[in-house]
């Protein structure tokens, strides 16, 4: 009897522990949307965590201040660890292959050397990986020593396996300092951050206390011209204020400078895309209430930006809200338990658009924003539809403390850097993610039927996705379907979409015959028309003029 | 009935010849309550139909099912007897001619044009794209500037009233309409004050005595 009741307990602990071990699996975050009338909705979670890499299970040390993440196109991930002077490099199995720069003792790393003489690091900030035909270049913005070191990665990368082998010296190819910009003072610190580099090997810097916009370099490494600073432009109001303000009154206001880009990014068309955080939340609400009616989709006050060679920014922002983040004030609806019945109650929440870190746009050119101040991943498609959000703050795994990087791995995986967790996060699609991600690829191929197939999935799993709506929408008008195509963009509220299809509809409705309609409603008119005149005509013969008038 | 016909078909007259129409509507019986109260009953179904039945593309926010038939009578019937009593109340002041008979009938009158132009446009809304928007304004603003000049002359003929104290009168009709407003809320949230006042009397006594 008593070891039955020792055995029952145990069977209970153990059920315990089970039921403990499946709450792993549980999100540490909450999904949602937002509806047309920007009210969040909730949402199944679009990724979820699955790898963290930290530096110590490598037996590297651990990374500190890590700053800048980049993967190339053979899905090798480069970690930019800021206070060890060092660039990290694992390849796509997460193996160590390359260690380049250290600080010194104490640090694992390898020795940089260029024309006979040691290179380290200081403080570097920022990394790119250039990639075209057989060339494979590493960019390193040594912030600290103002200058952008070059290394050539060809061969680089193949010693795989133990540490030693990884900490091979290595030669820095071409080492580019700071060039003669006429338009800045000469004295004036030059410290760059982050940087592109494009086909043509120019670089696209941004750099901190420069706000003229990014600097453009040529590939020698002398300067080539600004580009992308945007418009400050004041508001009348501010105009008139200013107008009567005494100095003492204008040296105390807010100074309008343009802002500094503090991210930059490359999509694989070679277009440059940039981020910033130093935009007002005032001024980011009020673009946001522009009419969105000119399909320009212009945002005066963009914290992110797809821009040309002209600096010319050619975002598409087609979406019911322009890629902000999150919306200003949201409305939750949720369930609360109330007596007997749970009641639906609304909460308002998260006030304040998100701060934007960084960016990084995949092969299909949806864009994965991060949010530093909520610590939050925003998915678009390139046409500016917020496809989900996912991640969170907090001391979990799949949560943040201070993330600076991120990047796209392995097709649909996303890596985010986090500086003070010391670690790369490596997240993973549900299925519900990647069903919306899939869609989007389909669509894009031209695959309209499997996107319609996949957007239908995706609609059981989450009935409020009104991107699903118009996205089965979108499938059905491509492929001919008109009349189902308007019921689906009714529902998404997509007027755009639902009037070419009206269009479409009429003509095929219509179509040839729009010549016989049109002269039959003519003659309708003729022929009453010449009815009441030989009435009239007929009584003016009878009863003379008066009548008649 | 036929008769009834002929005075409807009378508005198309007093379209397009306002102040003749006007005239002859007070003077020579042209058109009589009955068709005044039949074209507000069609500006009622308009107005349904309006909410139901326009495109989507001009319509985008309603949702197909949460149409309220008395709340968009309500609509139509409470703007058009504000306006009727506004105007009644303050032409009787300013030395008006009109009775509140002639009053109603004209204004009845005067919204045909709003009727005629604004009820097909329903339909044809929902063969129209967005190319087609401008079309659709410019004849939805025709309809009601349209309504609006006959309105104004309606008051300057029923009220025998010269172009200037015609338009002075529009203006403070308006006024009148958004006083009325005001003092109907006044009055609303007073009685409810009141009637809470008095359920709360009741229910403390009968709480304490009973």
């Amino acid at each position: 009897m008593k070891h039955r009741r020792l055995t029952a307990l145990l069977l209970m602990l153990l059920l315990c522990a089970a039921l403990g071990a499946s709450s792993f699996a549980l999100v540490p975050h909450r999904g949602y949307s937002y509806d047309n009338n920007g009210i969040a909705t909730a949402a199944p979670i679009p990724y979820s965590f699955e790898q963290e890499v930290n530096g110590v299970d490598y037996g590297i040390g651990a990374f500190t201040s890590a700053a800048d993440l980049f993967v190339d196109q053979d899905d090798n991930i480069y970690v930019l660890d800021g206070k060890n002077a060092r660039v990290c490099i694992f390849d796509s199995d997460l193996e160590l292959v390359r260690i380049i720069g250290s600080a010194g003792e104490g640090v694992v790393g390898s020795e940089i050397s260029y024309q006979g003489e040691n290179v380290t690091f200081n403080a570097p900030s920022g990394l790119f990986v250039y990639e075209h035909f057989d060339k494979k270049l590493l960019y390193v913005a040594d912030t600290g020593n103002a200058r952008i070191v070059r290394f050539d990665m060809l061969g680089e990368l193949d010693k795989k396996g133990s540490v030693e082998e990884a900490c091979q010296p290595i030669a820095a190819e071409t080492i580019y300092t700071k060039p003669a910009i006429d338009l800045i003072n000469e004295n004036a610190a030059y410290k760059p951050l982050k940087l592109v580099v494009d086909r043509a090997e120019r670089m696209h810097v941004v750099c901190q206390t420069i706000n003229r916009g990014i600097v453009k370099l040529n590939p020698d490494g002398s300067f080539n011209s600004f580009y992308g600073a945007p418009e400050v432009s004041y508001e009348l109001i501010e105009k008139f204020w200013r107008l009567i303000s005494t100095n003492e009154q204008l040296a105390r206001m807010e100074h309008f400078v343009p802002t500094e880009y503090n991210n930059i990014a490359m999509d694989p068309e070679g277009f440059v895309w940039v981020v910033t955080k130093t935009i007002a939340d005032r001024y980011i609400h009020d673009s946001m209430k522009t009419d969105y009616d000119d399909t320009a989709g212009r945002q005066e006050h963009a914290p992110v930006k797809k821009i040309n060679s002209y600096g010319t920014d050619i975002t598409s922002r087609t979406g019911t809200y322009p890629p902000v983040g999150d919306i200003a004030s949201v409305t939750i609806e949720y369930e609360r338990a109330g007596s007997g019945v749970n009641v639906l109650a609304q909460m308002q929440v998260l006030c304040g658009t998100s701060a934007f870190e960084d960016i990084t746009v995949d092969e299909y050119g949806c864009y994965y924003i991060m949010d530093s101040l909520r610590h939050k991943v925003f998915c678009y498609d390139c046409d500016g539809n917020l496809l989900f959000q996912f991640a969170n703050d907090g001391t979990q795994f799949g949560t943040f403390k201070n993330p600076v990087a991120i990047g796209t791995f392995q097709d649909d995986k996303v890596i985010v850097l986090d500086s003070i967790d010391a670690s790369l996060m490596i997240f993973k699609p549900t299925d519900y993610g990647a069903r919306i991600l899939a869609a989007v690829r389909a669509y894009q191929q031209g695959e309209y039927q499997q996107s319609e197939d996949l957007w239908q999935e995706v609609l059981k799993m989450n009935s409020n996705n009104m991107l699903a709506y118009s996205g089965v929408g979108k499938a059905l008008y491509r492929s001919g379907e008109y009349r189902a195509a308007m019921r689906y963009f009714t529902i998404a509220k997509n007027v755009e979409y639902y009037s070419k299809a009206l269009e479409e509809y009429l003509h095929e409705l219509i179509g040839n015959k729009f010549t016989v309609v049109f002269l039959v409603i003519v003659g309708i008119v003729l022929v009453i028309w010449i009815i009441k005149t030989t009435k009239q005509f007929r009584s003016f013969l009878r009863n003379g003029v008066k009548k008649v008038m | 009935m036929v008769t009834v016909l002929k005075q409807l078909k009378y508005a198309f007259t007093l379209m397009f010849h306002p102040f003749d129409g006007f005239w002859d509507l007070k003077h020579e019986k042209r058109g009589s309550l009955t068709a005044a109260l039949i074209i507000v009953g069609l500006l009622c179904v308009q107005q349904i139909f309006k909410t139901q039945f326009t495109g989507f593309i001009y319509n985008p926010e309603y949702d197909g099912v949460s149409l309220n038939v008395l709340k968009e009578i309500a609509i139509v019937l409470g703007t058009f007897l504000l306006w009727c009593v506004a105007n009644w109340s303050l032409t009787t002041l300013m030395n008006g001619e009109g009775s509140f008979k002639d009053i109603v009938m004209a204004s009845a009158y005067a919204m045909a044009p709003f009727f005629i132009i604004g009820f097909p446009l329903i339909f044809l809304s929902n063969i129209m794209s967005e190319d087609y928007e401008s079309f659709y304004y410019l004849l939805l603003y025709i309809s009601i500037g349209w309504s609006a000049l006959l309105m104004v002359s309606s008051v300057l003929v029923i009220h025998q009233y010269t172009l200037g104290k015609t338009i002075l009168t529009t203006v403070l009709i308006v006024v009148a309409m958004a006083v009325i407003i005001f003092l109907l809320l006044l009055f609303f949230n007073l009685i409810s004050q009141m009637v809470g006042f008095i359920t709360g009397l009741y229910w403390e006594i009968s709480l304490r005595f009973f």
